[in-house]
């Protein structure tokens, strides 16, 4: 009888360290999907300097203009979702490839500052980006290798995804330039 | 940067005889040291047996007597060897003394600019302490360079071993000192012109617990390395998939332990290597080519790193 009493002690006290430990996991995965936040809200905080700064060299462009104010208004209203924040930087990053195409804006000064603090941002971006798949990663290791993936059932930890949007490149982006 | 054949092929090719004069000395002087070891041994030994015959009777020529006797013996030679190897060595330490002058500045000005190299003297003690590595008791530096990368930024480089002292009880219950050596191998401090406003810590894997603790996206990196990172932005922004590749690749083609600390704008790199920039063993010629290419990886991945490091550090605009 006391054998068995121990053994559901242990058991118990197994159940428990490893659902501490998948919580912990998940907060990581939480902490740095908020860093990950951080330098996305950072870097969509230029888009109406960059708008700006674009638009008075390119006047034939207005309907991307519209377009990035008013998905940067929807995002503003919904950060944590990935998909609004994924249209809002293909839209950046199609201003971007339209200014790289006016000499005299690249040689602008607001411009190039705006270049190197994004320069700076998507570098950021990037590392916070690998350090929330780092912790997913090993989030979801937890989630699926024995015996932490019976206490993840019983008690409802769901796998996390991986964060896909990439950073700033250089796109095939169909732009009209008509003057 | 001239690669190691055209280095070595230029050193075989420029006047070494003085250096070859001394070596051919050192080989001979060699010789005659292992013949008068052997002599010695040999005498020492026989004189030794001739005792425990003359000394033993017929009831104490058991393990009890004999195996002191023996261990004597044993004692007495090896101390012969290390006198007559100290006493008869002067051709060698010339021979070393002199590959240090003509080879290892010519090998170290492959790679760095504006070279000051100071074979006797060590690195300042108060530099090897700033990235602040394991205690020691005894610091021991030799072979002190200084100079530049690509003409911009300032390198000191020297051989440092560090050892501590253990007190231990022998078999007669007598306490002991003994040294155990922590380091010894190559250290490095380069001076960047930006700062990273934090410190980043790479070494290897000793599954630390830190709170600094950074987790890395690649597992072959993970399984040689620990990093700890006051600002996991800034480590990650630093230790990018190439870098980390070059890391993984010196260290699976050498095996050799090495560390690498950021800190503001200076970089410290540590390679236990053991002895640097020895003229080696008296082999078939005054400079030995593998033992020189040994060291010339060496540089070149130090050189490297470096600059790779700084590279991106000042891209990242952190």
């Amino acid at each position: 009888m006391e054998v068995l009493i121990i053994i559901v002690i242990v058991i118990l006290v197994i159940i428990l360290a490893k659902y501490n430990n998948l919580v912990k996991a998940r907060n990581k995965v939480r902490q740095a999907e908020s860093g990950v936040d951080v330098y996305l809200n950072q870097r969509f905080d230029l888009i109406p300097n960059l708008v700006e700064c674009v638009k008075g060299y390119s006047k034939h462009e207005k309907e991307i203009f519209t377009e990035i104010t008013n998905l940067r208004t929807t995002y503003m209203k919904q950060p944590k979702d990935i998909k609004n924040a994924e249209k809002l930087n293909n839209k950046m990053n199609q201003i971007i490839a339209v200014a790289e195409n006016y000499p005299e804006l690249k040689a602008n000064e607001q411009y190039l500052n705006l270049q190197k603090t994004l320069t700076k941002l998507e570098s950021q971006l990037q590392a916070a980006r690998r350090i929330y798949n780092t912790e997913v990663t090993d989030y979801n290791n937890k989630i699926y290798t024995v015996p932490s993936n019976i206490v993840a059932k019983l008690f409802g930890f769901k796998e996390a995804k991986l964060f896909e949007i990439e950073e700033y490149k250089k796109e095939n982006i169909n732009v009209n330039f008509e003057d | 940067m001239k690669t190691f054949d055209k280095l070595y092929k230029d050193l075989q090719n420029a006047d070494n005889s003085e250096l070859n004069n001394i070596w051919q000395e050192a080989k001979k002087e060699n010789e005659k040291v292992k013949k008068i070891r052997l002599i010695t041994c040999l005498v020492i030994s026989i004189m030794m047996i001739i005792l425990i015959c003359t000394t033993s009777t017929n009831n104490s020529f058991s393990m009890f007597f004999i195996l002191p006797k023996i261990m004597l013996m044993v004692f007495a030679n090896l101390f012969a060897y290390v006198i007559i190897t100290i006493l008869f060595s002067k051709q060698k330490n010339e021979y070393n003394k002199k590959y240090k002058e003509l080879i290892i500045p010519k090998l170290m000005s492959n790679f760095y600019n504006n070279l000051e190299y100071f074979p006797q003297k060590g690195m300042p003690q108060y530099i090897y302490k700033e990235p602040k590595y394991e205690h020691y008791d005894l610091y021991d530096s030799e072979d002190y360079f200084e100079a530049q990368i690509d003409n911009k930024y300032s390198i000191q480089m020297a051989e440092v071993k560090t050892q501590k002292e253990e007190t231990y009880e022998d078999s007669n219950g007598e306490t002991k000192t003994r040294r155990v050596t922590i380091f010894h191998g190559l250290f490095a401090k380069i001076i960047m012109d930006k700062s990273i406003d934090s410190e980043l810590r790479i070494t290897r894997n000793r599954g630390i617990l830190s709170k600094n603790k950074l987790k890395m996206d690649s597992s072959k990196f993970e399984k040689h390395f620990d990093v700890e990172a006051s600002n996991k932005i800034i480590g990650m922004q630093i230790l990018t998939a190439d870098i980390m590749e070059k890391l993984i690749e010196f260290r699976e083609k050498t095996n050799m332990e090495f560390d690498v600390y950021i800190k503001y704008n200076e970089i410290y790199l540590r390679f236990h290597s053991g002895a640097m920039f020895e003229a080696g063993g008296l082999k078939k010629e005054a400079i030995d080519e593998e033992l020189l290419e040994k060291y010339f990886y060496m540089l070149n991945f130090t050189y490297n790193l470096s600059k790779k490091l700084i590279k991106t550090i000042e891209e990242c605009q952190i």
